[in-house]
C-alpha cells in the first residue's frame, strides 16, 4: 500500500491503518489501487481527512469510484466537511 | 507437452465434468423434491381415505391435479363429481341425513382411490430410482473433486520456485489418475508418466525449475487487446512471471472479446482472472452472470470468474494462497480464491430472505456479500439475538456492518461495558449500541481495553461520567486520547497496557489455550439446552442473573455477557471448573481483582503464583 504515501501519509500512518483494518480490507486496498486512488483524489480535493476514513470506514472504498463520487457530489460540501470532526456522520450521509 | 500443461488440460476436463454433474444434481434435486412432495400428499390422502367418511373434509383438488398430470385420469370434471359426493357425505355424517352414495358414486370413489394408490406406487419407485441416480452422480462428483484437489496441489508444487523436492509416491498417485484413465488419449497417458520421471531427474540434477514468463510479453498481449495493464503487472511482477500462461491469457481475452465483456473489467480483475482462471471458467460463469439483473457487480469480483466452484477445493486454494500470501506477496492469488460466484449468490439470497433491503451498488455492500458465508450468518444471527437487529429495523439496517469481523465477541464486550443489554440502569447508555450500531465497526481495539479498565476501577457512575460526550446520550469522540488515563496507538503501547492492567487467562487457567482454540474455530455456535440444566450453570442463573435479563450475569458489580458464557460452555464444557472459568473470562479484559472475584464465586482455584498462594493459604 505504498501508494498511500502519495497522499502525504507517513509509513507510520500506513502501519496504523493496516493495524486497524481486517485482512479483506488489506487485500482490497492493495488490489484495487486504481479505484481507491480515484476516491482518495476526490476526497483530498474536498479537503476531507482521508486517514480516519481509510482506517474506520473501509467499506466506502469497496464502492466503484465513479458511483461513490456521484453520491458524494450530491452532498452539501459543508456537511461533507463535518466528517473531519465526526467521522460517523458519513454513514448517514451516503 | 510439459507435465504442468498435461495437468492443466486435465483440470479443464475435470472442471467441465464437475459443472455437468452439478447441473445434473441440481436438476435431480428439484425433481426429487417435487416427487417427494407429491408422495407425501398422496400418502396423507390415502391414509385419510381408508375411512370413506373422511373424504368429505379432504381438499382433493391437489390429488386430482396429480392424477391429471400423470395421465391416470383425463376427465377434468371429476373434481365436480367429487364435490357432489363430499356434499352427500357431509349430509350423512354431519347432519344425519338418511341417504347413501349410489353404486356409480361408490364405483367412482373406489376407482379414484385406486388410481391414487397406483400413482403413489409409481412415484415411490421413481423416487427410489432417482435417488439411486443422484447418489451415483454425487459419488462421481466427489471423485472428480478429489482429483481436482490433488491436481491443484500438485500444480502448486510444480509452480513453487523454491520447492526443489522431487515428486513423491503420493504425487505419483495423482499422476496415475491420468495414466490409468482409459478415456484419456493413449499418447497422453504414456507421456504423463515420462514427464513425471523427467521432472524428478531434473530436480536431482539441479536443473532450474521454472521458465519464467517475460512480463513485457504479458503487457504486450494486453495492449494488443486494447488494455493497458502496465502499472498493475509491474506491481505484481513476481506473480505474473510465475503464473502467466500466454496461451491461456489469449484464450480468455479472445473469449471476452467474443462476448463483448473485456472492457467491463477493472485492470486488477482482468489480470487476476488471466493468471488464475481459464477460458472454460470464464465462459461458464458468464453464462450464469449474464442472466442476472445485477451483473455489473460481478465484474468487480475476479474470484467469481475463476474455478472456485467447490468448497473443499476453494478452501484448500485459499489456505495455500493465504499461507504463502504474507511471505511472498502473492496477493492476487489470495484474491483469486476469495469467494466463489455461488457463495456470493448464496449470500445475497440469504440477506434478502432475512429482510435486508439493499442494492448491490450501494457503498459497502460488496464487502458484505463477499464475506465468508459462515461469518456473515454468524453476524446476522448474533445481531438479532442481542437485539441490535429487529424486525422493525432490519430493512433499513446498514448492510456494510455485517462484514464486521468478530461480531459476537464485540457484542459481548458492549454488553460487559454497559453499552448493550439494558442492565446498567443508565437509560442513555444501557442500549447505546442499538442506537449507534456503527460503533461496532469503529470502536478501535484500544478503546475496549481503556473502557474495561475504567469501568472496573472506578465503578459504574464515574465510568459513565468519564466516557460521556457533552452531547447527551453520546460517547465522547476522543476516548483514546488520554481521557481514560492512557492513549494507546502502537501495538507495543497496547501490549504493555494489557500486561500492566489485565490478567492473561492462559497463565492462570489450566488448558486455557486449548479452550480458546476450540471457541475461536467455531462459527454460529448455538447454546445447548442441556447446558442450562448443568448444576454449575444453574448456580450462575440463580445467583448472578439480574431481573431475568437474558444478556448479563453480574458478579458483585462485574458484568459478564451471559450469552457468551452459555455459548462458550456449550462448546468446551468438559466437566472441569477450568472450562467454566474459561467460558466466563474469554474475550473479557479483567483486572486481577475482577478475575479473583469470578474465580472465587465459581470456586475455581487459579493457577499461577497467586493461585498457588491461595491454595497454600486455604490449606
Amino acid at each position: 500500500m505504498d501508494y498511500l504515501e502519495e497522499y502525504k501519509l507517513t509509513k507510520d500512518d500506513i502501519n496504523e491503518i493496516i493495524n486497524n483494518i481486517d485482512e479483506q480490507d488489506r487485500i482490497e486496498y492493495d488490489v484495487h489501487e486504481e479505484n481507491i486512488t480515484k476516491i482518495l483524489d476526490y476526497l483530498v480535493s474536498k479537503n476531507i481527512n482521508i486517514k480516519p476514513l481509510l482506517m474506520k470506514k473501509s467499506y466506502l472504498f469497496y464502492t466503484n469510484a465513479d458511483k461513490l463520487i456521484e453520491i458524494l457530489n450530491g452532498i452539501n460540501e459543508k456537511e461533507l466537511l463535518e466528517v473531519n470532526n465526526d467521522i460517523d456522520i458519513i454513514d448517514d450521509l451516503i | 507437452m510439459k507435465l504442468e500443461e498435461i495437468l492443466k488440460n486435465r483440470l479443464k476436463t475435470l472442471y467441465k465434468d464437475l459443472r455437468r454433474d452439478e447441473r445434473i444434481l441440481q436438476s435431480n434435486k428439484g425433481r426429487l423434491t417435487g416427487i417427494s412432495d407429491s408422495i407425501e400428499l398422496l400418502d396423507l390422502f390415502l391414509e385419510d381415505a381408508v375411512h370413506i367418511e373422511n373424504i368429505r373434509n379432504i381438499d382433493t383438488s391437489f390429488i386430482t391435479d396429480l392424477l391429471l398430470d400423470y395421465k391416470y385420469i383425463s376427465d377434468t370434471s371429476i373434481e365436480s363429481d367429487l364435490g357432489i359426493i363430499k356434499l352427500l357425505l357431509k349430509g350423512i355424517y354431519d347432519r344425519g341425513l338418511k341417504t347413501s352414495l349410489n353404486d356409480e358414486q361408490k364405483e367412482m370413489l373406489s376407482s379414484y382411490i385406486d388410481k391414487a394408490t397406483q400413482l403413489f406406487n409409481e412415484l415411490t419407485e421413481k423416487k427410489s430410482k432417482l435417488l439411486e441416480d443422484y447418489r451415483s452422480v454425487n459419488d462421481e462428483r466427489d471423485r472428480i473433486e478429489e482429483e481436482i484437489l490433488r491436481i491443484e496441489i500438485l500444480l502448486e508444487k510444480l509452480k513453487d520456485e523454491k520447492d526443489e523436492s522431487i515428486l513423491t509416491m503420493e504425487d505419483l498417485k495423482t499422476i496415475r489418475l491420468i495414466s490409468d484413465d482409459k478415456s484419456v488419449e493413449a499418447k497422453t497417458r504414456k507421456e504423463v508418466l515420462i514427464r513425471f520421471v523427467e521432472y524428478n531427474n531434473e530436480r536431482k540434477q539441479g536443473v532450474s525449475k521454472l521458465n519464467k514468463t517475460d512480463v513485457n510479453e504479458v503487457i504486450k498481449i494486453f495492449n494488443e487487446y486494447g488494455r493497458n495493464l502496465t502499472r498493475t503487472i509491474n506491481k505484481y511482477t513476481s506473480e505474473v512471471e510465475t503464473n502467466a500462461d500466454i496461451n491461456n491469457i489469449r484464450e480468455i481475452l479472445d473469449y471476452m472479446v467474443s462476448v463483448d465483456i473485456l472492457g467491463r473489467f477493472q485492470n486488477a480483475e482482468l489480470l487476476t482472472i488471466c493468471l488464475y482462471g481459464n477460458k472454460e471458467s470464464v465462459e461458464s460463469e458468464y453464462e450464469e452472470i449474464s442472466k442476472k439483473d445485477n451483473d455489473r457487480l460481478y465484474y468487480n469480483i475476479a474470484s467469481a470468474w475463476i474455478n472456485n466452484v467447490e468448497n473443499r477445493v476453494v478452501k484448500k486454494k485459499r489456505y495455500y494462497a493465504h499461507e504463502k500470501g504474507d511471505k511472498q506477496n502473492i496477493t492476487l492469488q489470495y484474491y483469486a480464491h476469495q469467494i466463489s460466484r455461488e457463495e456470493i449468490d448464496k449470500n445475497i439470497d440469504y440477506l434478502k430472505r432475512e429482510g435486508f433491503e439493499f442494492d448491490t451498488d450501494e457503498p459497502g455492500v460488496l464487502k458484505t456479500i463477499t464475506t465468508n458465508t459462515y461469518r456473515l450468518k454468524e453476524a446476522v444471527n448474533s445481531l438479532k439475538l442481542y437485539g441490535v437487529i429487529t424486525e422493525d429495523n432490519v430493512s433499513k439496517f446498514k448492510v456494510w456492518l455485517l462484514s464486521e469481523p468478530q461480531v459476537v465477541e464485540k457484542l459481548d464486550r458492549f454488553v460487559e461495558l454497559g453499552l448493550l443489554g439494558g442492565h446498567e440502569g443508565h437509560a442513555e447508555y444501557a442500549n447505546y449500541l442499538k442506537r449507534y450500531p456503527g460503533k461496532l465497526h469503529n470502536t478501535e481495539y484500544p478503546i475496549y481495553l481503556l473502557l474495561y479498565k475504567v469501568k472496573q476501577t472506578y465503578g459504574t457512575d464515574s465510568y459513565y461520567d468519564t466516557i460521556a460526550s457533552s452531547k447527551s446520550g453520546q460517547l465522547a469522540g476522543d476516548l483514546n486520547s488520554g481521557r481514560l488515563g492512557a492513549a494507546l496507538y502502537t501495538p507495543e503501547d497496547i501490549e504493555f497496557y494489557k500486561k500492566d492492567n489485565f490478567v492473561s487467562p492462559e497463565s492462570r487457567i489450566e488448558n486455557y489455550l486449548t479452550y480458546e482454540d476450540i471457541i475461536n474455530s467455531n462459527y454460529n455456535v448455538e447454546i445447548k439446552k442441556e447446558i442450562l440444566k448443568q448444576p454449575e450453570i444453574q448456580n450462575l442463573e440463580e445467583n448472578h442473573r439480574v431481573d431475568d435479563n437474558p444478556y448479563v450475569y453480574v458478579f458483585d458489580g462485574l458484568v459478564i455477557s451471559r450469552l457468551k458464557v452459555l455459548r462458550n460452555y456449550s462448546l468446551i464444557n468438559d466437566g472441569t471448573k477450568a472450562s467454566l472459568m474459561a467460558s466466563i473470562v474469554k474475550g473479557s479484559f479483567l483486572t486481577e481483582e475482577s478475575f479473583q472475584k469470578v474465580a472465587q464465586d465459581i470456586d475455581y482455584t487459579l493457577g499461577g503464583q497467586d493461585g498457588l498462594l491461595r491454595r497454600i493459604q486455604t490449606n
